[in-house]
C-alpha cells in the first residue's frame, strides 16, 4: 500500500474548490495539510487496497473543484514492495511468455 | 473536526532517527508525506524564470526525507519527455520510495500519476529473467554465451540484412552503442528508432526552418507566456508536470490564456479559455488563416522578417521536399491570400472569427506567445508541413527568441532528443547531426572512431517502415534483404501501423529472425525468435536527453533481476564475439576492438567490459561512450559537458559551453543573442540579436514556408464515414508495457475503449459499455464504447487509445506517411462503426 504526498491545485470558483475540500476533509484516506496560497494544499492518500488507491485518484481527479493533482512523493510500504510482484494485474492469459518461462 | 496535519516547516525536513523510532513506521511515512507535498507546494517555477540558472548540485546534500536505512539518489523519471527528476529511496536492493526533486528546474519536486508510480515499474511478476531461444516445441532458456553466438551468426551469416530497432527510451550510450554496431562495423545503416513514429515530423520542420534540429526555446518559456497555444496536444494528461508550470501560474492569479486547438475535448479542453475542435488535418487551413490575417491587418513584424527571414514553398505541393524552393514575400502573400476566415471555416470547421481571434493575438507585439505540440502535428501524414507552417506563423509575427515566445514540440519518450535526435539513431543520421550521404560527415566519422576510409556506407538504411516492409517480404523478392531485426527498448509488435502487413508477416518466412531484448512479454515478444532479458531504468546507469535539450545522468542503484543484463552491454558482447571470430567490420583501422576507447579504464588498461562480469568494475562504459560521443556534439554547436558535470547536476541544455573560469553554462534560449553563445557578433561587437546560425541558406536566415492545404490521403466517405484518431492516456505510458504492470495504473484503466459521441452513438444504438466494432479498409477490432467520458471527440469522430495489447488498433490503422519525415499518420483515417454484440464491454 503507498503512502503518498500529493499536491491538490484547486479551481478558481470558490464553491467548487471549497466543496472538494471538504469532500477530502471527509475521506479518511486522505490528510489534509495547510494551504499553500489560496489554491494549493498538500494531502497526503493512504489506502488499504488498491481499488482504493484507483477509486481515490479517480475521485480526486474527476472533482470538478480540483484543476490539477501533482505528486510529491510515495513511499512503497514493506508490504506492497512484498506483494507487488505477485500482484501485477495483467492477466495471465496477455502475459504471453508466462508458460514459455 | 478537521484533521489537518501539524507540519514541520517547508525547510525543516530532517527528522531525527530519534523521532523515527518514536512513530510508528505509517505515522511517520506519512508525515514524511505531508512535508514533502507542502515543501513541493511551495516551490515555484516562476522563481526559474527570465534567467537561466545553472542547477549543479551534489545530490549527496539534496534533501530527501530522511528515512532509516533508505538510501537516495538521482534520476530522471522513466516515462515521458518532460523529464522530470526524481529522488529514487533504496533498500536492500529495492526501490521503497520515489520522490519528486526539488532541486531540478524542470519539476521542482513535482510528478505526476505515472511518476508516482515509477518505482513499481521494476517489480512486475513477469519480467524476463532469462535468454529464451524459440524451438519447435516453445522457447528454451538458454544462456547469455549461447545467445551472444545466436546473433553473432546471425550477423555472419548476413551482414547487411542485420538490422536494429529501438527507441527514444534507449539511454544515450545505448542508442550510440547500437550506431557504432551497425554503422561503423556492418557498414549498412539499417538502425532506426521508433522516435520514427513520433518525432520524425518536428525533426524535418526544425531542419527545413532552421537549419538545425530541436526547439530554440525551452521550458521556462511556460513560466512567462502570456498565451500557450496547444495545437492537437493534451499536456494536461501527456506532460502533465509541465503543465502543472501552467496551473501553478494561474493558481498565483497570474492571467494566462489557454488556447487549446484540437480535435477532441480533453482535460486541457476543461481549463481552457477557448476550444477550436477542428476537422483532422485542417490545421493546416488554420496556420494560412492566421498568416493571412497578420498580411491583411499588416500586422505582421515586418522588422524581423526583413532581418531574420526568407520565404520558401514547394514548387510541387504532391512532391515536397525538405529544402522546397526560394520564393519572395509578394509570393507568400498570394499563396496565402485565399485563406480568409470564411474559407479556414468551411475547410476546418472552425468559426471565423476565432481565426480572426488568433490572428488578432499573434499580431500583438506586447504578447508573448508559446505554442506547444507533439503527436497531433507530427504523426500526421503532412506532418513536415504542419510542423513548418507553426513555426512561420511564430517567425511571422516575431513571436520567437523571447522569453516566452517559441514555438516548441514536446517529445512523448524520455530520450527521443537526447538518443533518437541527438545521437542521430535514425537510418539515414549520424551523431551530432550529421548525415551519411554526406561524404565529409562520414569521413569525420569515421576519424572519430578510428575506422579505415570507406568503411562507412553513404547510402541511407531503411526507415521504420521500409524495415519493417522488407522483414516482412521474403528475402528473395526485391526489398526482402532485411533477414534480421534485433528490437531494443521499444515494442512494434504493438505500435507500427497496419499490422497485418509490417508485423504479422513475419511469422510465415522463416528464414526470418527478430531478436527482442526486453524487460517484459510483449505483443513483439510473441513473434521473437530470440528474447533477451533486459535491465530496466535504476537498475543500470543511464542518460537521458529531455524534449528542452536537457542531457540528465543517473547511477545503477538496484541490480537486475535474475539475468537481466544492460541492453548496452548486449550490443558490446556480440560485438566482441565477432571480433573474436574475425569479423572485419569489429575491427578499427589498427586491428583494434571497435569498443577500444569504451573498455579502458583510467590507467589505459582494456577492461574487458564484454563480460558481464567487469561491465560494471573498474571502467563506467556510460562515461566512456559519452566521453567519445560528446566529440559529435561540437560538430553543429550542440555541444554537451564532460561527464562528471552531469554527475553534479540535474541536467544541463546543450550547448553547454566551458567558462573561462572552468564552469560549464548550459544554454536556455537558442538563436538568442542575450543568451546563445553562438549566436555571432553584429558590427557593434555586440551578439547579435537574432542569429540563425545554422541557415539552410546560409545567410543566418529562417525559413517563412507555406504550404497549400490538400486532402489528406483517406478521408471519411460513405462506407468508412468516420475519423478514427488514436493516441494515450494519462495513467498508461504508450504500448502499455510498463504500466499494466503497475496495479494501480492497470486497474484505473484496465483495457482500451472507444470514445465516440453521444449523438452518433445514440445514431448507430450504442450505449456506454456496449461493444463496438471499428473496421477499416484494413482491418477491425471490438470494443467497449465510452461515451461522454474523459475525452470527447465530435460528432464523426472516434477515438481509440493504443496501450492495449490485447486489443491492437494498429490493425486498422493507416500505415501512409509524411513524405519527408516519413512519420505514418496514426492520427486519422476513415472507419465505420456498428455494435459487435448485446452484451456490455
Ligand atoms: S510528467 Fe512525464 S517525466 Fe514527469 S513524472 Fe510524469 S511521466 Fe514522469
Amino acid at each position: 500500500m503507498p503512502i503518498s504526498g500529493l499536491i491538490l491545485t484547486l479551481c478558481s470558483d470558490s464553491k467548487a474548490a471549497q466543496s472538494a475540500i471538504l469532500k477530502c476533509h471527509e475521506d479518511p484516506r486522505i490528510e489534509v495539510g495547510e494551504f499553500v496560497g489560496l489554491r494549493r494544499c498538500p494531502i497526503t492518500l493512504t489506502t488499504q487496497s488498491q481499488e482504493e488507491d484507483k477509486a481515490c485518484w479517480q475521485a480526486l481527479q474527476a472533482d470538478p473543484g480540483i484543476d490539477h493533482v501533482d505528486v510529491a512523493c510515495v513511499f512503497f510500504d514493506d508490504d506492497q514492495a512484498d506483494d507487488s510482484p505477485k500482484q501485477a494485474t495483467v492477466d495471465d492469459s496477455d502475459s504471453t511468455l508466462a508458460q514459455a518461462q | 473536526m478537521t484533521r489537518t496535519a501539524r507540519l514541520p516547516k517547508p525547510n525543516d525536513l530532517e527528522i531525527s532517527f530519534m523521532s523515527t523510532l518514536q512513530l510508528d513506521r505509517r505515522r511517520f511515512l506519512k508525515s514524511v508525506a505531508m512535508a514533502t507535498a507542502t515543501a513541493a507546494a511551495h516551490e515555484s517555477f516562476a522563481a526559474t524564470s527570465n534567467n537561466v540558472p545553472l542547477p549543479l548540485l551534489d545530490p549527496q546534500v539534496s534533501d530527501p526525507p530522511s528515512i532509516d536505512g533508505v538510501t537516495w539518489d538521482k534520476a530522471p523519471c522513466r516515462f515521458c519527455g518532460t523529464g522530470c527528476h526524481v529522488m529514487v529511496g533504496t533498500k536492500d536492493n529495492r526501490v521503497v520510495a520515489v520522490a519528486g526533486d526539488r532541486h531540478a528546474p524542470v519539476n521542482k519536486g513535482l510528478l505526476c500519476v505515472k511518476g508516482y508510480h515509477v518505482g513499481s515499474i521494476l517489480y512486475g511478476k513477469d519480467r524476463l529473467t532469462k535468454p529464451l531461444l524459440k524451438t519447435d516445441t516453445g522457447y528454451k532458456a538458454i544462456s547469455w554465451d549461447e545467445a551472444i553466438q545466436v546473433i553473432a551468426k546471425r550477423v555472419t551469416r548476413n551482414p547487411k540484412g542485420f538490422a536494429i530497432y529501438g527507441s527514444g527510451q534507449w539511454t544515450i550510450p545505448e542508442g550510440y552503442a547500437c550506431q557504432k554496431f551497425i554503422k561503423g562495423g556492418l557498414s549498412n545503416n539499417h538502425i532506426d528508432p521508433n522516435a520514427r513514429l513520433c518525432m520524425a515530423s518536428a525533426v524535418t520542420g526544425f531542419i527545413g526552418t532552421y537549419g538545425v534540429d530541436e526547439p530554440a526555446g525551452c521550458y521556462d518559456d511556460l513560466d512567462v507566456a502570456d498565451v500557450i497555444i496547444t495545437w492537437g496536444n493534451n499536456p494536461a494528461e501527456m506532460h502533465p508536470v509541465l503543465f502543472s508550470r501552467f496551473i501553478d501560474r494561474r493558481s498565483r492569479g497570474e492571467k494566462v490564456t489557454l488556447i487549446d486547438i484540437g480535435t477532441r475535448r480533453t482535460r486541457t479542453t476543461e481549463l481552457a479559455n477557448e476550444y477550436l475542435c477542428f476537422k483532422p488535418h485542417t490545421d493546416l487551413a488554420i496556420a494560412n488563416g492566421i498568416m493571412h490575417q497578420l498580411i491583411v491587418n499588416e500586422t505582421y513584424d515586418k522588422q524581423f522578417i526583413e532581418k531574420h527571414c526568407n520565404f520558401r514553398k514547394q514548387v510541387d505541393p504532391h512532391k515536397p521536399t525538405l529544402k522546397g524552393a526560394p520564393s519572395t514575400f509578394e509570393d507568400f502573400k498570394q499563396a496565402v491570400a485565399e485563406y480568409t476566415p470564411e474559407k479556414v471555416e468551411e475547410i476546418s470547421g472552425v468559426p471565423a472569427e476565432k481565426i480572426v481571434l488568433l490572428g488578432k493575438l499573434f499580431g500583438q507585439r506586447d504578447l508573448r506567445i508559446t505554442s506547444l505540440w507533439c503527436m497531433g502535428m507530427n504523426q500526421h501524414s503532412a506532418g513536415t508541413m504542419i510542423n513548418n507552417l507553426v513555426h512561420s506563423v511564430h517567425l511571422l509575427s516575431g513571436h520567437f527568441g523571447k522569453p516566452g515566445d517559441a514555438p516548441t514540440s514536446l517529445t512523448g519518450q524520455p530520450s527521443a532528443c537526447g538518443t533518437a535526435r541527438e545521437v542521430g539513431t535514425l537510418a539515414h543520421a549520424l551523431p551530432g547531426g550529421r548525415l551519411v550521404a554526406k561524404d565529409a560527415h562520414r569521413h569525420e566519422t569515421e576519424d572519430l572512431w578510428n575506422l579505415p576510409r570507406g568503411r562507412m556506407n553513404p547510402k541511407p538504411g531503411y526507415h521504420t517502415v521500409k524495415m519493417w516492409e522488407s522483414i516482412c517480404t521474403p528475402t528473395h523478392e526485391p526489398g526482402g534483404e532485411v533477414d534480421t531485426i534485433w528490437v531494443q527498448v521499444t515494442n512494434p509488435g504493438q505500435t507500427l501501423p497496419n499490422l497485418h502487413k509490417l508485423f504479422d508477416r513475419k511469422d510465415d518466412l522463416k528464414d526470418k529472425f527478430l531478436i527482442v531484448s526486453d524487460v517484459y512479454p510483449t505483443a513483439t515478444t510473441q513473434l521473437a525468435d530470440l528474447i533477451l532479458p533486459s535491465a530496466m531504468w535504476v537498475e543500470k546507469n543511464g542518460i537521458f536527453g529531455n524534449s528542452e535539450r536537457r542531457t540528465q545522468q543517473w547511477f545503477r542503484q538496484v541490480t537486475p533481476p535474475g539475468d537481466a543484463r544492460d541492453d548496452c552491454w548486449q550490443v558490446i558482447a556480440v560485438a566482441r564475439a565477432l571480433f573474436d571470430m574475425g569479423f572485419e567490420g569489429m575491427k578499427d583501422k589498427d586491428g583494434k576492438f571497435l569498443f577500444h576507447p569504451q573498455s579502458l579504464d583510467e590507467n589505459g588498461n582494456e577492461i574487458p567490459i564484454w563480460q558481464w562480469e567487469h561491465y560494471y568494475g573498474k571502467v563506467n562504459v556510460d562515461k566512456t561512450i559519452f566521453e567519445e560521443y560528446r566529440q559529435f556534439s561540437r560538430l553543429k554547436h550542440k555541444d554537451l559537458a564532460p561527464y562528471d558535470e552531469y554527475v553534479k547536476a540535474r541536467g544541463l541544455r546543450w550547448p553547454v559551453v566551458e567558462q573561462p573560469d572552468g564552469t560549464w553554462r548550459e544554454t536556455g534560449f537558442r538563436f538568442s543573442g542575450f543568451d546563445d553563445p553562438y549566436v555571432r557578433k553584429g558590427p557593434d561587437g555586440k551578439p547579435m540579436d537574432i542569429d540563425f546560425y545554422h541557415s539552410t541558406t546560409s545567410d543566418g536566415r529562417a525559413q517563412v514556408w507555406h504550404y497549400p492545404y490538400i486532402d489528406p490521403p483517406e478521408m471519411p466517405d460513405d462506407q468508412y464515414p468516420f475519423w478514427l484518431c488514436t493516441g494515450r492516456v494519462l495513467e498508461h505510458w504508450h504500448s502499455g508495457t510498463m504500466t499494466r504492470r503497475v496495479p494501480q495504473l492497470a486497474r484505473a484503466v484496465p483495457r482500451s475503449y472507444v470514445e465516440i459521441h453521444p449523438d452518433d452513438a445514440r445514431a448507430a444504438n450504442i450505449g456506454n459499455g456496449r461493444l463496438v466494432k471499428i473496421e477499416s479498409r484494413r482491418g477491425s477490432i471490438v470494443l467497449p464504447a465510452r461515451i461522454n467520458g474523459r475525452g470527447q471527440p465530435p460528432r464523426g469522430s472516434i477515438f481509440v487509445p493504443f496501450f492495449d495489447e490485447t486489443k491492437l488498433i494498429n490493425n486498422v490503422t493507416l500505415d501512409v506517411t509524411c513524405p519527408i519525415s516519413k512519420e505514418p499518420d496514426y492520427k486519422k483515417c476513415a472507419v465505420r462503426i456498428s455494435v459487435a454484440s448485446s452484451s456490455r464491454g
